[in-house]
């Protein structure tokens, strides 16, 4: 190869380094929230019954490239008639402007252990340019754990409302 | 503010307020934690557990309650075993119909259901 060839070749790619566009860093967009939700609940041979109030403070986690891809966690505590505290992480993904479906895994923790699925569609009101209030059904389902008797999946729909803020 | 928002602040406000004056849920189980201390959830209802001492099957917590309740203040030497029997039974209604008027007959029997637990711990 002709070295002259070489050199000019070379020094247009480390030119390349510095004459091209840097790409713009990723900015993750972090949102956080609580909400309040009740339904029914059945499961074996007991149900539908009123199920016991849930706490719910949540974050949510996304990317400006991708704003429609959502993670989101929270931490749960049922309130009554009996306190439980646990946890759930969900995948969501807006539909609109206004909606949000989500999905993903839920566990009650204390005292006594529940696992299982989660899934829920949620409408977004704006009330300030930062501020949404949040409403939709939920629906769970509970099929491990040591609080959950033999043979037993309990189902749960749910009615939840809360507040979002973009922080 | 479009009517829209206002349905749904409405909606929300409603909601909360449903929440706020939840009724109990009734005496049935549906997980262990249902039920009082001592006690265990099979085939939907609270019973002791096999081997346990005393009433082989306590069924609802509400008839437990209130017998230990009448224990505790004497009332059973007063009346008679059928007046706490009367009573028990008062007390799953009003379990029962727990959603009628979301406060009173909640509460009794909430308060039904904290002495049937201090009647199991003694």
């Amino acid at each position: 190869m002709n070295p002259m060839r070489w050199l000019v070749g070379a020094c247009v790619a480390l030119l390349s380094l510095f004459v091209a566009a840097p790409a713009g860093a990723q900015q993750y967009l972090i949102g956080g929230g609580a909400s309040l939700s009740s339904g029914l609940e059945g499961g074996g041979s007991v149900g539908p019954r009123l199920t016991r109030t849930r706490l719910r403070l949540g974050g949510d986690l996304r990317i400006d490239e991708s704003p429609d891809d959502i993670l989101e966690f929270g931490l749960l505590a049922e309130l009554q008639p009996h306190s439980a505290f646990g946890a759930d992480l969900r995948y969501a993904r807006a539909a609109g402007d206004h909606f949000r479906v989500d999905l993903g895994v839920m566990g009650i923790l204390a005292p006594s252990s529940l696992y299982g699925i989660c899934s829920s569609l949620v409408y977004r009101l704006p009330i300030s340019k930062k501020a949404q209030i949040e409403l939709g059904p939920e629906g769970d389902f509970f099929f491990l754990g040591t609080d959950l008797p033999d043979g037993v999946v309990i189902w749960q729909i749910r009615l939840q409302g809360g507040i979002r803020v973009d922080l | 503010m479009s009517i829209c928002r206002r349905v749904a602040l409405i909606g929300a406000g409603l909601l909360f307020l449903g929440l706020a004056f939840e009724c109990a849920p009734g005496t049935d189980c549906i997980r262990f934690s249902d039920c009082a201390d001592g006690l265990t959830c099979a085939n939907g209802q609270c019973v002791a557990p096999p081997g346990a001492g005393g009433d082989a099957g306590v069924e609802g917590g509400a008839d437990a309650a209130t017998e230990g309740a009448a224990a505790d203040t004497g009332v059973v030497a007063d009346t008679g075993s059928g007046s706490a029997a009367d009573g028990g039974d008062a007390a799953g209604d009003a379990a029962g119909d727990a959603c009628a008027p979301c406060g009173d007959a909640a509460v009794q029997a909430d308060g039904a259901a904290d002495a049937a637990s201090d009647a199991t711990a003694e």
